[in-house]
């Protein structure tokens, strides 16, 4: 077709030129230029920069991370060593965007060839037919077996859609000194979390009991709902029925409103996280894989910064990321990106994984001794890791609907941090929005 | 005195060569006229027919290739417009467009006949003043989320160091002050294209007509009133329609800045388009929306075209 194409312009091109009578030579000179053109054309079609036979296209927002981009270069530089001819294209996409970015791929039936997600996504993404399922994959391995229990929160309707790279517990960083300065422990529960951050608040220097993300933002959902599970409540029970106004979901939105004022205003995670690293924040509940931004600080400062338990009786946890094939894919494609995927679930790879970020991998055992000794904070994330129960939600509704169960939660955290609304009425529109999810 | 003039017609074989003649050049004409054509219908009609397309279409949307697939249905519409936020979306985007337009419009103004004096460095004060309108909208927003960041911003620094507030103030993160905080950075962009479009505008008036008014003698106010503005009319009130229906679909400071937050307190209908789509995954939902915005856009222009007419006429 493209060489008909190409007949055709030429020809075309020789009729203009002969009517107009431009000289042979001027004639000879263009056709050789459209020739030159065409050909470079048809060359850039058909072929790869490098020569590989396979490319497979692999957009990440991790890919410039400098925490984890270094495991996943040296996972990539393996797999092409096992698959001569095949070439993976490791690029970065800004977090803030990949949701969108790729929501509109797949639905121009365009997506990246390995898929990677923010796990809380991969639902929406499995519900809308964009992943496939595999199940038989899987049963060929020992993932289902090895892995943490948190995997099962890539099951859609009883099939699985991807492979967990992350699982996490949420666990308390804190700054030591502040803590000291103020009189008081490391809190172990909701009332002495609010007692530590008040007494932080109230020391004459300018700091801050608790860090958190009071603008709004996803996170606000994260932060907002580690409290809810940390009082034994949640946005829903398994049928759906929402429960965002029974006595242990006030409870803990009363907790947050009172420990987030001691927390700076109109902040994102970003900024919580240079002030804690600055010295200037007490307390804050995050995954582990604060720990590796904990070299960043001052060395005045870090000593002085460490972790325990979160204060709560049950410990919140969360899914990170997560690897995926893509439902249309070819069936060569398919293949070459399951054995990507189960290649990083290799226990070699697992463990590299944990030494190099220095978050527990979801494998069984992947904290080896090394990493053990370089990283002693592993031994608390893995426990965490197998005690954490998931912040997001259960029932399938709230699972497909994420992005806007997010964002109601997220209105309703900002109306707790910024309003004097009393806390039943914050709940009740909770209540409301999250009842209307999934009747749209 | 002269013959008259005697026409003769030219003979039937001319006549019908000018006639081909004619036909020929209306056929080139409308063969230059094709590839534009084609151009404008693709760039422009087809995604539009896509949008409207879309918003008629019911079920969970996820090929948006092949549109064809899922029903037709107004359940889309029906369920926008049973919204009770639709209003609050629209009433937000009109408080936007008015909060960028006024200011906007005064500044652009003022600068405009400022610009049009001669004092020394105007050639490098001109091009600074419309600089503004170069700079791309997510940069500004950008920019602007550093300066009125409630922790480290220099907005809040000046402020407490003036003494007009003793605590910083969270600009985007609090509902009472996130839309004059959005509105701040789209002034700061649009500005330009008034004095821009007003400065053209001044300098295509006459210096006879000040003379005149001067020797009559009329006050600096009066040469405005009655010299200045009566130019500028025209102008002004097609610079504020064209800015008014850009900022009323105004995504790119928003979005950055706020997201729509915080509590919806910024959530245009611009805002509202995107997040049920990439947020959401309700393409049909996305579309009827923007139909909506369309339908509402549209009517404004109209309107505003009318009254700001009559208004200043």
């Amino acid at each position: 077709m493209a060489a008909l194409i190409a007949r055709q312009q030429i020809h075309n091109g020789v009729n203009v030129i002969a009517r107009n009578r431009v000289s042979l030579r001027m004639r000879t000179a263009i056709a050789a230029a459209s020739t030159a053109v065409l050909a470079a054309a048809v060359a850039g079609c058909g072929a790869t920069d490098s020569g590989a036979d396979l490319v497979l296209e692999f957009p990440s927002w991790q890919a410039d991370d400098a925490s984890f981009s270094p495991w996943w270069h040296e996972l990539i530089a393996e797999y092409e060593r096992r698959n001569p001819g095949v070439e993976i294209d490791f690029y970065q996409v800004p977090f803030d965007s990949f949701v969108a970015q790729q929501t509109t791929r797949f639905a121009a039936g365009d997506p990246a060839d390995i898929v990677h997600l923010p796990a809380a996504n991969a639902v929406q993404f499995a519900a809308r037919g964009w992943l496939a399922p595999i199940d038989e994959r899987l049963a060929d391995t020992d993932i289902l077996q090895e892995w943490t229990p948190l995997q099962q929160q890539l099951s859609w309707e009883g099939k699985t859609y991807g492979v967990l790279l992350l699982g996490y517990g949420y666990a308390l960083f804190y700054n030591e000194e502040l803590l000291t300065k103020a009189g008081v422990d490391v809190p172990t529960s909701p009332e002495e979390l609010l007692a530590a951050a008040r007494a932080v608040s109230a020391l004459p220097q300018d700091s801050f009991g608790f860090g958190a993300t009071t603008a709004q933002n996803p996170d606000n959902y994260t932060e907002l709902t580690s409290f809810l599970v940390g009082n034994h409540a949640s946005w829903s029970d398994s049928e759906g029925t929402i429960t965002a106004t029974s006595q242990e979901a006030l409870t803990a939105l009363s907790q947050y409103r009172d420990v987030l004022a001691t927390a700076p205003r109109g902040i994102q995670s970003q900024q919580r996280n240079e002030l804690f690293l600055n010295g200037q924040i007490g307390m804050l509940i995050d995954g582990p894989f604060l720990l590796s931004e904990l070299d960043g600080a001052r060395p005045e400062v870090k000593e002085h910064l460490k972790v325990a338990a979160p204060p709560f009786e049950v410990t919140p946890g969360g899914i990170s990321n997560s690897l995926h094939v893509p439902a249309d894919a070819d069936p060569e494609v398919a293949q070459a990106v399951w054995e990507f995927i189960e290649l990083a679930g290799e226990p070699r790879w697992q463990q590299r994984y944990t030494e190099v970020t220095s978050v527990p991998a979801p494998r069984e055992g992947s904290v080896t001794e090394a990493a053990l000794r370089a990283t002693p904070e592993l031994e608390l994330f893995g426990e965490l890791a197998d005690n954490a129960v998931d912040i997001f939600p259960e029932a399938a509704d709230l699972r497909r609907n994420y992005g806007r169960v997010g964002d109601i939660v997220a209105s309703g955290a900002i109306r707790l941090i910024a309003t004097s609304a009393p806390v039943a009425q914050v709940a009740e529109g909770i209540q409301r929005d999250l009842e209307g999810v999934g009747d749209e | 005195m002269s013959e008259p003039a005697t026409v003769t017609a030219p003979p039937p074989g001319k006549r019908a060569g000018g006639r081909k003649k004619a036909r020929r050049e209306k056929l080139f004409a409308y063969g230059m006229l094709t590839p534009t054509v084609a151009a404008v219908g693709l760039l422009m009609a087809y995604p539009i027919y896509v949008a409207i397309n879309l918003s008629f279409r019911g079920g969970e949307i996820t090929d948006l290739q092949n549109l064809g697939q899922y029903p037709l249905t107004l359940s889309n519409f029906f369920s926008v417009i049973t919204d009770p936020a639709l209003l609050g979306d629209i009433w937000r985007s009109i408080v936007y467009t008015v909060g960028v337009v006024v200011p906007a419009f005064a500044i652009g103004l003022g600068l405009a006949l400022l610009l049009n004096k001669a004092f020394p460095g105007r050639r490098i004060v001109r091009p600074l003043a419309l600089l503004p309108w170069a700079v791309p909208g997510v940069a500004v927003a950008a920019a602007f989320s550093w300066m009125l960041d409630s922790s480290f911003g220099v907005i809040n620094y000046l402020l407490r160091t003036v003494g007009l507030i003793d605590q910083n103030v969270a600009w985007l993160a609090d509902s009472n002050t996130a839309m004059t905080a959005v509105i701040i950075p789209t002034v700061w962009k649009f500005y330009p294209f008034f004095t821009l479009v007003l400065v053209a505008a001044l300098q295509a008036i006459p210096g006879d007509l000040y003379e005149a008014a001067r020797i009559d003698g009329a006050s600096a106010w009066q040469q405005f009133r009655y010299v200045t503005w009566p130019a500028l009319k025209t102008p002004a009130a097609l610079a504020i329609v064209i800015t008014g229906i850009g900022v009323f679909r105004e995504f790119d400071f928003i979005f950055p800045l706020t997201g729509g937050g915080p509590d919806n307190a910024t959530q245009t209908l611009a805002v509202r388009i995107y997040n049920e789509a990439f947020e959401y995954f309700s393409f049909g939902v996305s579309a009827a929306v923007g139909v909506i915005t369309m339908i509402v856009a549209g009517a404004l222009l109209l309107a505003a075209g009318r009254s700001v007419r009559q208004g200043l006429n």
